[in-house]
């Protein structure tokens, strides 16, 4: 398991989380790092590790808009393992992911390797389109 | 040729450009994200990467031209700042005074050409401000 942007995320020396799971607009998203990577790699999908804060209002809006839209939730209930961290509450793996802010969407492949990073808000349509070409194989070389 | 068709065209070449540039700088799919300290001082080497910077619109810079789409503006982060262009549709959600990560290319203009802007909420946990984030 590799799990690797800048540093190991998988081996990260961050507190381990009970997963109690997470509801956020119309998907379960779990909460724990170590669960979510395993699942990713005994189901050989993709990981979708979105970086929020209870407190952030473009967080709400990406959520209200994306998570409840669908085709979105559709698309990524298929293909992805789903997981949230609170960046105030899991500081140490925000910290090593080197994110800046919220929302921050971060995708992996099965075998850990990150494969597009959203850093911020977009709309539910841009979000859309970046979902799709992870899922039918279009190649990246346009990803932002 | 009038000055209305002029700004039409540069619009057209700036967009082809960061086409080309966004497909050959991602050939690797590597992004690199930096800070506007970070690019200012790679100097002559910070030309025409496909980079994200982060940063804070600062107040009173922004200038929407409609008929060529063009939104300028100024970021800053610690004290250092940087002129951005994007030219599109004007995102709905843009405003003044929040924070902001731009993708596009560091011009020898001291321009930033943005082709995305990403709208976020800081984070402050590395400066342990846990209960004051926003």
């Amino acid at each position: 398991m590799i799990y690797q942007v800048n540093a190991d995320i998988s081996a990260s020396s961050a507190p381990k989380t009970a997963d109690t799971g997470m509801k956020l607009g119309n998907l379960e998203f779990y909460t724990s790092l170590e669960q979510a990577a395993q699942l990713a790699s005994d189901n050989n999908k993709m990981l979708f590790v979105y970086l929020r804060s209870e407190t952030c209002g473009w967080c709400k809006k990406f959520e209200s808009e994306s998570f409840r839209d669908d085709n979105i939730t559709s698309l990524l209930s298929k293909n992805f393992i789903l997981l949230t961290i609170d960046i105030y509450k899991q500081k140490d793996i925000a910290t090593e992911m080197g994110v800046r802010g919220t929302p921050n969407s971060i995708f992996y492949d099965a075998s850990g390797k990150e494969i597009l990073r959203i850093p911020g808000y977009v709309d539910k349509v841009t979000f859309l389109q970046d979902i799709q070409k992870l899922t039918d194989g279009t190649p990246l070389h346009l990803q932002i | 040729m009038d000055k209305k068709k002029k700004l039409i065209l540069g619009s057209a070449v700036i967009g082809i450009v960061i086409l080309y540039l966004a497909y050959t700088s991602f050939a690797g799919s590597v992004t690199y994200y930096k800070s506007i300290e970070d690019v200012l001082a790679e100097g002559d080497s910070a030309y025409g990467q496909y980079i994200h910077v982060a940063g804070n619109v600062a107040n009173g810079t922004s200038t929407w031209v409609p008929e060529t789409r063009t939104l300028t503006f100024t970021m800053a982060d610690n004290n250092y700042t940087m002129d951005v262009k994007y030219v599109g549709d004007k995102p709905g959600t843009f405003q003044e005074d929040v924070d902001v990560d731009v993708a596009g290319i560091y011009t020898k203009d001291k321009v930033f050409i943005a082709d995305k802007l990403l709208f976020k909420c800081p984070s402050k946990y590395e400066e342990g401000l846990d209960d004051q984030a926003q």
